[in-house]
């Protein structure tokens, strides 16, 4: 009985510690990484390519790391989704392509708003 | 593909964990709440075994839970009868005093021949020699013969015989169980009289030597020729365990 006990209590734990981790890290992952993009998105509107290239470069270096721990709890697919808008945007900056740029920008904001939306702990993500 | 192997292996070893620390009764008997858990187990453990896209954690995470709710469960029904009789239910009584119980099996939806399958199965090839028949919560029927056809037993017969303790195995697979020796107030040098007074020098040609409650031992050997040996190696007074 008490050998049970331990092992729901520590089971309780790790799930619910776990779960917590990532939601919190998705949050805090989605709220950086949109703080950039709205650099990215200012440096485009004022016409500053190299400033935004550099940034969306910086960001691709960064974006590889997080996107490693991502994949331990979330849909492959989704972090894909997000790593494919972001090598386009790079390659909208570098041909100078401003409206296809944004365009990039909104789908990488929407992607990673999505992977956060989808582990958040709703009643629409439960049903 | 390495990949896939990899996971089949994690998920196996994690979805064995749970089953066993579960406990004995989910390998035995199921009842009808950890029959669900072990198949609901196989497939949370499948789905990402072979989708490399899903998460490893999303195989983990759902068999944590079904652990956590497990535990719960068993907890609340070892320390809450109703909520035991909640989960499990409780056993019927479908053959009474020699008599089926005919409105109890209509409730459990338990037909004749599924009775009289069961008591054939147990060896019970006439109905009339069943006094008492339980239907268990795992399904299983418990049958209990009539006096008269069932076995006598040694009190009724006026015997004395003694009671059959647990036998210890000293020697497996030509390995000598040291712990087992020690729990009977023996040590090695006596096993290896023993074995020389019935013409064995190694222990690693033995399959298996085990002592019983009333000091008999039984040896058998790995040779297939030599036939399984027994003789009084104790005397049963002298039998501590």
């Amino acid at each position: 009985m008490r050998s049970m006990i331990i092992t729901v209590a520590i089971c309780l734990v790790l799930s619910l510690g776990l779960g917590v981790f990532c939601s919190l890290y998705t949050r805090k992952l989605s709220d950086d990484y949109q703080q950039q993009m709205d650099a990215i998105t200012s440096a485009l509107n004022a016409g500053q390519w190299k400033t935004a290239l550099d940034r969306t470069r910086n960001m691709e270096e960064k974006w590889e790391n997080h996107a490693r721990i991502l994949s331990l709890f979330t849909d492959h697919a989704q972090v894909d989704a997000v790593s494919f808008s972001l090598a386009q945007l790079r390659v909208s900056i570098e041909e100078m392509e401003k409206y296809h740029a944004l365009l990039y920008v909104a789908e990488f904001c929407e992607s990673l708003a999505l992977i956060d939306s989808r582990d958040a702990f709703v009643l629409k993500n439960i049903l | 593909m390495l990949t896939v192997f990899t996971r089949t292996i994690i998920l196996y070893i994690v979805s064995v964990l749970a089953i066993r620390l579960m406990g004995k009764r989910q390998v035995g008997q199921l009842q009808p709440y950890e029959f669900v858990l072990a198949l609901m187990i196989a497939e949370l453990a499948a789905a990402p075994m072979e989708d490399i896209g899903t998460p490893l954690l999303y195989g983990i995470v759902p068999i944590l839970g079904m652990m956590i709710l497990h535990g719960l469960a068993a907890i609340l029904s070892a320390k809450f009868t109703p909520f035991r009789k909640l989960l499990s239910g409780a056993p019927s009584v479908v053959i009474r005093n020699g008599a089926i119980q005919y409105h109890e099996m209509q409730r459990l939806c338990y037909t004749t021949s599924d009775l009289l399958e069961e008591l054939r199965s147990q060896g019970y090839l006439n109905i009339a020699d069943v006094y008492t028949a339980i239907l268990e919560t795992n399904g299983k029927l418990s049958v209990f013969p009539r006096g008269s056809k069932r076995p006598a037993t040694t009190e009724e017969m006026n015997l004395s015989i003694p009671d059959e303790g647990i036998p210890m195995t000293l020697v497996v697979d030509g390995k000598i169980q040291q712990e087992h020796l020690k729990k009977c107030g023996l040590d090695e040098a006596w096993l290896r009289k023993q074995m020389h007074a019935i013409g064995i020098a190694d222990e690693k040609t033995i399959l298996l030597a085990s002592l019983d409650t009333q000091g008999k031992c039984f040896l058998q050997e790995k040779n297939a020729n030599r036939p399984p040996l027994q003789w009084q190696a104790l005397d049963a007074k002298a039998v501590k365990w």
